[in-house]
Formats: structure tokens, sequence, C-alpha cells
């Protein structure tokens, strides 16, 4: 299950990157070589950059590549860091579900019954705020996964 | 009082370690829940965190972070390296040269300070040292040249920076951070040349006339994307985050095609590393957007302001006190948060001070990445210790003279506004 998560979020963000460039590239290419410059382009790439910035958020959090300062933990024994690893992955969780799943729903809920539409294409603000619970709930999923696994962990038994 | 539980709640999380995009939310969340209804507090910072991602100027991030990851991909830091070393080389200390050369010119190609250091570290610092120069030396050295990337574009701080202000142009910031990015490499080739004297470091060997030729060739490709996108940008070809595009699609001919360093199946991995890259800097920038807002909302900046300019109307001291702010903000914070938190509050202070933004700009970016070399927090020295494997407490000694000239550097740039000015104004992108 969750390793299936895993690819399908890994596709997803890296095709959504790929298909920045070619949107992008896209914007250059209509305005030089077809003189005709494309309307649509800009609003789509900043569409996309919201779903990479989100869902990648999930990835690298999934990863544990977001930044943080670990001079505490490294000061402390095994025990101790494996209570402050648990207690940072709570606080990501318990901000996902607050912020990302209820506030980016009501948010969603909102500009859904606005009416409110993207400038040029029409798109549905609350399409593109989807991405909030989305990445809220991956983001609480893989905090709960990463608790699991640091409590199936006797202590004394984790290395660096 | 709501910004004592900003802070109080800020700095406890982080030392906890919970990872700082998290702590930023969450203190910004704490803060409005002190005035703000539960369910609206909620959905207002969802909605700033969205919200802080929308801009089209903010795009060219990941297009840059694609480019440098596919340019440096293949052997373009020992190119790069080849080519200084023709330079330099045969210089007393000639190596200490050729490494800041190398990571100035890496830094105009990826934008990546880590990138730089572990590229073009893991390269110079073992010749180094097998050349006699002491490994902490080398290691600091790496650390600090990398930083000039910072300022040189493309620079993805220098882009986060226009979006906090609101609109300094993009082209202006990069063709402005150009001096002050090779006045740090000058600074640091300095100190590099006083250690020389006094260590009697090596000089390397006088390269034929055919090897100059040979190498410099190498390492025109690679050099030719600085052409292709600030050339772009400048003739007003395209915007800065199309230049990014056209640096993706150039730097994927190149590795692919020209030097064959990069096959296809090798695409999905580089896209995935772009991706990590480019989410830790866009969450971050996700909630430092939401805290920013909430400074603003509870009226922060203007009390700073207002603090700031009674102690003291001299804008000369005033303007040293912020730098000192920005030091020691820098040697706790990631860049991309410090920028956009303390832009909105220091700007003001700036304007009225008569200062231009993108004077003030290139100066925080400056400062700021002298914290990425200073500990307790400084991705680029950990880098830097890992590749020259030696220790953050070893390094500190040779680390002191650079940060000196670093700090006189910054002084220039922050005084004489013509450093990050006139290059702007010589080719009409500001007024």
């Amino acid at each position: 299950m969750t390793h299936l998560l895993d690819k399908l979020l890994r596709i997803l963000v890296a095709s959504f990157i790929a298909l920045m460039v070619v949107v992008v590239t896209w914007q250059v290419i209509s305005r030089y070589l077809m003189s005709d410059p494309s309307p649509w382009t800009e609003e789509v790439a900043r569409m996309l950059l919201i779903w990479v910035g989100l869902l990648g958020g999930v990835y690298a959090y999934r990863e544990k590549a977001h930044l943080g300062i670990d001079l505490l933990p490294q000061k402390l024994g095994p025990v101790g860091r494996k209570r402050l690893s648990i207690f940072a992955d709570l606080c990501c969780g318990l901000f996902a579900i607050a912020v990302l799943v209820v506030g980016g729903s009501a948010l969603v809920q909102l500009t859904w019954e606005l009416h409110q539409t993207t400038a040029v294409l029409g798109i549905p603000m609350a399409l593109v705020y989807t991405v909030l619970p989305l990445s809220g709930l991956l983001t609480a999923w893989y905090s709960f996964v990463s608790i699991r696994d640091y409590a199936a962990v006797d202590g004394d038994g984790e290395g660096a | 009082m709501t910004i004592a539980v900003l802070i109080i709640v800020f700095f406890a999380l982080l030392a906890l370690g919970v990872p700082i995009a998290f702590a930023i939310g969450i203190s910004t969340l704490a803060t409005m829940l002190v005035s703000v209804d539960t369910l609206p507090a909620l959905t207002t910072v969802a909605q700033r965190m969205a919200g802080g991602l929308d801009s089209f100027s903010l795009l060219a991030i990941p297009l840059f972070i694609l480019s440098g990851q596919l340019m440096g991909q293949g052997g373009i830091a020992k190119r790069l390296i080849d080519f200084a070393k023709c330079l330099v080389g045969m210089l007393p200390g000639g190596l200490a040269f050729v490494n800041v050369i190398s990571c100035t010119l890496f830094g105009s190609i990826s934008g990546s300070a880590v990138a730089a250091t572990s590229a073009i570290g893991s390269f110079m610092m073992p010749t180094m040292v097998k050349d006699g120069y002491p490994r902490e030396f080398s290691a600091a050295l790496t650390a600090t040249a990398a930083t000039t990337g910072m300022l040189i574009p493309p620079s993805n701080i220098l882009i986060v920076y226009a979006v906090a202000s609101g609109g300094v142009s993009i082209s202006a910031l990069f063709v402005g951070g150009y001096l002050p990015g090779i006045l740090i490499a000058i600074a640091l080739m300095v100190v590099s040349a006083i250690y020389a004297r006094r260590y009697n470091f090596p000089a390397g060997e006088r390269v034929s006339f055919g090897e100059f030729a040979s190498k410099t060739m190498a390492a025109v490709p690679s050099l030719l994307l600085i052409v292709i996108v600030i050339g772009g940008i400048l003739g007003g070809v395209f915007t800065a985050t199309e230049a990014g595009a056209i640096a993706v699609l150039y730097a994927l001919l190149l590795a692919t095609l020209v030097h064959g360093e990069v096959k296809l199946a090798h695409l999905p991995d580089i896209l995935l590393k772009s991706t990590l890259t480019t989410a830790i800097v866009m969450l971050l920038i996700a909630t430092s957007m939401a805290m920013s807002w909430i400074l603003a909302f509870e009226n922060i900046p203007a009390m700073v302001a207002e603090a700031l300019l009674t102690l003291s109307n001299n804008p000369i001291l005033i303007l040293l006190i912020i730098n000192i702010i920005l030091l020691i903000v820098g040697a706790f914070l990631d860049m991309t948060p410090a920028v956009l938190i303390f832009t909105p509050i220091f700007l003001p202070v700036a304007l009225e001070l008569g200062m231009s933004p993108l004077h003030f700009g290139i100066m925080m970016v400056m400062n700021l990445s002298i914290g990425l070399c200073t500990p307790p927090v400084g991705t680029v020295l950990f880098v830097a210790c890992a590749v020259g494997k030696t220790r953050i407490a070893e390094i500190l000694r040779p680390l002191i003279p650079m940060f000196l000239a670093m700090f006189v550097a910054l002084m220039l740039v922050t005084y004489i506004p013509g450093f990050s000015e006139w290059l702007p104004t010589y080719f009409g992108l500001v007024e």
C-alpha cells in the first residue's frame, strides 16, 4: 500500500515538473516562432507550481529531506532521539491535518460556493486548492507510517 | 504579546528538531489562534500557503534547479576546474585560486551552493591536500567560495527576494549580483594569497598554449549557458522564468547529445532529485509567506521600522545594525525563510534611508550567504566538512579570516550602492 503510494507520488511530481518545462518552453516558442503568444501557458504553469510545491512537499517529507536543526537530537541518546523524532513527526502530521486537510477543505468549499475561477481558462479555484487537503492527507499518512516505524524500533537498536 | 507566541513556539519547535518549514507553519498558526477563531485561522494559513506559491516568478526556481541538475550530472565540475587551472594554476597557491574561480563559475551555471561545494569540493579538496594545502583550509575555502553562487546568476534566492520585495525586477537583481559575487571571490583570493605567502603553498605548472586552448574549448559549451541565459534576459528576449526553461533545454541537449554523459534512462531520476530540491524550497516559501502575512497583520514591520529609526537617524549605523541582525539570523535560519520573513520587516526601513530595493536585496542575500557557512546551522559548512573529511571545530580557524574578508566585501556593497546598481543601470534595467 505504502509502496504503491510512494511510486504514484513520485511519478506524479516528476511528471508535473516535466510538464512545467514543456508549458514554459511552449510560451517562448509560441511568442517567437509563431508570433502568437499563448494566453493559457502562464496560468497553467502557475497552477502546476502550486501542485508541485505541495505534493512535492509530501514527497520530501516522505524522504525525510526537509531541513531541520538536529543539534539537540545529536546530543541525546538513542531513546531521546527516538522520542524527538516521533514528536517532530507528530507535529508535522497534526499541522497537515489542521491546516491542509481542515483549512484546505474549508477553502475548497468556500471557493466552490463563490464560483471562483482562474482568469484565463476558468478552472475552478476549488479544483486548484484540492491539492491542499490531498497533500495534507498524504502527509498525515506518512507521519503515521514514520511514527509507527520509529515505535517499532527498540530505542537502542537504531543507528545514527 | 502575540509576537512573543510566535517567537517562543518557533524556536522551541526548531530546537526540538521539527523541520523548519513546519516549525514556521505551526508557529504562524499558533500566533493567529491568539486573535482569530479556529476555522478562519486554519483556512487563512492554508490560503496563504497556496497563494504564496502562485507566482510566475517563483516558477523559475524549479527550472533553474533542473538545469543545474542536468549540468551537474556530467563532468562539468572537472571541465571548469581544468579551465580555471589554465588561468591561475601557475601562481603560488594556485590551487586555492582555482578552487575559488571554479566555485564561482559553477555558481553561474548551477546556482546551488551545496551543489558547488560537493561537485567542486570532491575534486579540489583531495587535490589540494595532496599538494600540501592544509585540509581545514581547503574545506573552509570551498565552503565560502561556493556561496558566491548565491549572488551570481542564475540565483534562486534572488528570485525569492524579487517575490518578497513585491516587484524588484529579477533581471536587475541577476545582473546586479555579478559584481558583489565577484567581489567575494576576490576577497577570498586575497585571503588565499596571504596564506600562500605565509605557508609557502606550491605553484602549479604553467600550461602550454595547446593545452590552454583545448581546456578552454572543453569548458566553452558549459559556459555558453551563461551567455544564453543572461544574454536572453538582458536582450529582452525572454523573462527569467522563460530563461529557466531555455536553460533546461540547453542543458538537456548538452548533457545528452554533446557530452553524452546523461542517458534518457537517467532522466526520471534527475527529475525526482530536482523535485525534491524544489519541494524543500517551495514548502519553505509556502509557510514563510503565511508567517510574513501574520507579521504584517500584526503590524510588526511598522513597529520594527519605528524602533530602528528612533534608535538612531544615522543611516550608516542603522544599516550596520540591520546587517548584524541578519548575520545572526543567517547563522540560525535557512536563507529562503530568512529572506521571505525579514524583507518585509527591513525593506521599508532601508527605503526610508534612501536605499533602492535592488541594493537592499543584494546586500541581504550577500549577508545571508555568509550564514550558509557559519555554525550552528550552515548547510554548506556541513557539506564541506563531509566532503573534505574534516570537522566543523577544525575548520573554524581558517574560516575566521575568510569571514572577515567576506564581511569587508559586505560592508563595501552595503555602503557603496554602485557595486549592486552600476551594472543594472548600465544595461538599462533600472531607471
